[in-house]
């Protein structure tokens, strides 16, 4: 494993500020919702500040539940697969408990169209009350913020050299396996890859 | 990160507060505000007169303090230029809380007179309607009209939504006492209002600067150095020729070769000739000031204001 990078330096639940690293994106905050150890990604809700603007499919979460100085807004359609090494590690912002996020991922999932179940609220979890409407400035706001969004994500594609060259990087110790490893043996589990994939 | 940045950081850090830096950059931008704000009476937002003393003190307190979004920026901003943004937006949520009340009133009289021809009276007799939460959620549901900018009172609701509001309060019960439909109408105002004035926050920076700036008020955006890299687009700008600068415009307002030289009134190949001694005068002044490659659109921009060009109806126009 790569020595400069420690796995269990982030938990789930816990809120970063996430920047691109070829600053076409601007910084934003994500909660974590899953760690994958193997290739150094996670699973993040993006969140905001915008509270006034919370939608019925967004979270106001409480600044004394997650132990940070304001407010956030969990954006639950917002949610997709980040950079590890992107994030901000040095400063956390806060941290929701483990169970909340998990219950917000489950049953945010289960109800994936129009607003959220009362079920999903808890102390300092609230629904969000901002009713948007047709040609409202909040779907504006909400465009950039997915457009934005793009920019931050990381896209994996487990059958790219892309992907191949990450796991390298990360686990130094493999290469000297691979290096012993006949090429032609590689090859051959790399088409059954993608001979599964497809 | 860039020093103004940095120094704003630390005074946070510092004072775990805005202090005498963010006071200034919130200043410059109430003042760009205020000027935007033109002919908008100041009672609109409850305010007496159009002071950017005021409209700082109010977004430092209501805000960055009270809301703690002075934390946020200080978290989430990486530059001076997310930090601006950021703060613009807290200005602009602070003016739509401050006219909020005057939404009520505006509403509340459109409404009343509905009511009023519908039989309602003030009484005091018993009530058994609807709760607060109710007719909260009654009044967030309602449909809402475009929003037609910050800067005015925008309607809210069409007549025929309040008739037909004013239908099922009195279907709900004729005693609704005032003071509960008022309060009823605040909370709902209060979510609904700064709502409507997000459409951009610290994102696509370019488009939201240029976009957000009237034509008037772009000459003394220059003076204010307000848009990123202004200096060295001043610099640049006073270096340039008349006949470069509109050069400069006719590129970014990607106009062919054969037009520009029609504009210069010389033919293709002098246009050509002066075009290429135009970007190369362009580069080496780029490289004289040591302006970072992802910093040249921010100055190119810079000069464009300077030169009174704008966007209308997405095109570039002076």
């Amino acid at each position: 494993m790569n020595s400069k990078i420690r796995f269990d330096k982030f938990q789930v639940g816990e809120i970063y500020k996430i920047q691109d690293p070829s600053s076409t994106g601007k910084p934003r905050l994500v909660i974590l919702a899953e760690i994958d150890d193997t290739d150094y990604s996670a699973l993040a809700f993006l969140l905001n500040n915008m509270t006034e603007a919370a939608i019925p499919r967004d979270l106001n979460i409480s600044k004394s539940k997650i132990e940070s100085k304001f407010d956030v807004v969990l954006m639950t359609e917002y949610f997709s697969r980040i950079d590890l090494q992107n994030l901000d590690s040095q400063n956390r912002i806060g941290t929701l408990p483990k169970v909340d996020i998990e219950k917000i991922r489950s049953i945010s999932f289960n109800y994936p169209f129009g607003q959220l179940p009362v079920a999903i609220e808890s102390e300092g979890i609230r629904i969000g009350k901002y009713p948007v409407q047709k040609n409202d400035t909040v779907w504006a706001f909400r465009a950039n913020e997915f457009e934005n969004f793009n920019k931050l994500i990381f896209i994996r594609n487990k059958l790219s050299s892309d992907y191949v060259s990450r796991i390298l990087d990360l686990y130094e110790d493999l290469s000297p396996i691979l290096d012993d490893c006949p090429i032609d043996a590689l090859f051959l589990r790399g088409r059954e890859s993608v001979g599964m994939a497809s | 990160m860039d020093e103004a940045w940095s120094q704003l950081k630390a005074e946070f850090l510092e004072l775990q507060a805005p202090g005498k830096l963010w006071h200034k950059e919130i200043q410059t931008i109430a003042v760009r505000k205020i000027r935007r704000l033109t002919g908008v009476p100041p009672a609109t937002f409850g305010l007496t007169e159009w002071s950017k003393d005021d409209l700082t003190q109010i977004v430092i307190t209501e805000r960055l303090i009270g809301r703690d979004q002075g934390h946020y920026i200080f978290e989430v901003a990486s530059s001076i230029d997310d930090a601006r943004r950021l703060l613009a937006t807290e200005l602009n949520f602070a003016l739509e809380d401050l006219r909020v009340p005057n939404q009520v009133d505006n509403v509340w009289k459109n409404l009343e007179i509905k009511l009023t021809s519908l039989g309602w009276s003030q009484t005091s007799s018993p009530y058994s309607g609807p709760d607060h939460d109710s007719l909260v959620r009654m009044v967030l549901n309602l449909k809402r009209l475009k929003n037609r900018g910050i800067e005015c009172l925008s309607p809210l609701f069409a007549s025929g939504v309040l008739d037909s509001f004013a239908g099922d309060l009195m279907k709900l019960d004729p005693k609704i006492p005032k003071s509960m439909l008022i309060a009823a109408l605040r909370e709902a105002l209060t979510i609904i209002s700064p709502a409507l004035s997000i459409e951009s926050v610290g994102t696509s920076s370019e488009d939201y600067l240029l976009a957000s700036l009237d034509s008037d008020e772009r000459g003394w955006v220059a003076n204010e150095e307000f848009l990123p890299n202004q200096q060295h687009a001043i610099e640049i700008y006073s270096i340039l020729g008349p006949e470069q600068l509109e050069i400069l415009f006719q590129i970014a307002c990607k106009s062919s070769q054969s037009e520009i030289a029609s504009i210069l009134g010389v033919s293709r190949p002098t246009a050509v000739k002066k075009i290429d001694e135009f970007t190369n005068e362009l580069s080496k002044q780029f490289d004289r000031l040591g302006i970072d490659e992802n910093e040249k659109l921010s100055v190119f921009r810079g000069i464009l204001d300077l030169l009174g060009a704008g966007l209308e109806e997405g095109k570039l126009v002076r």
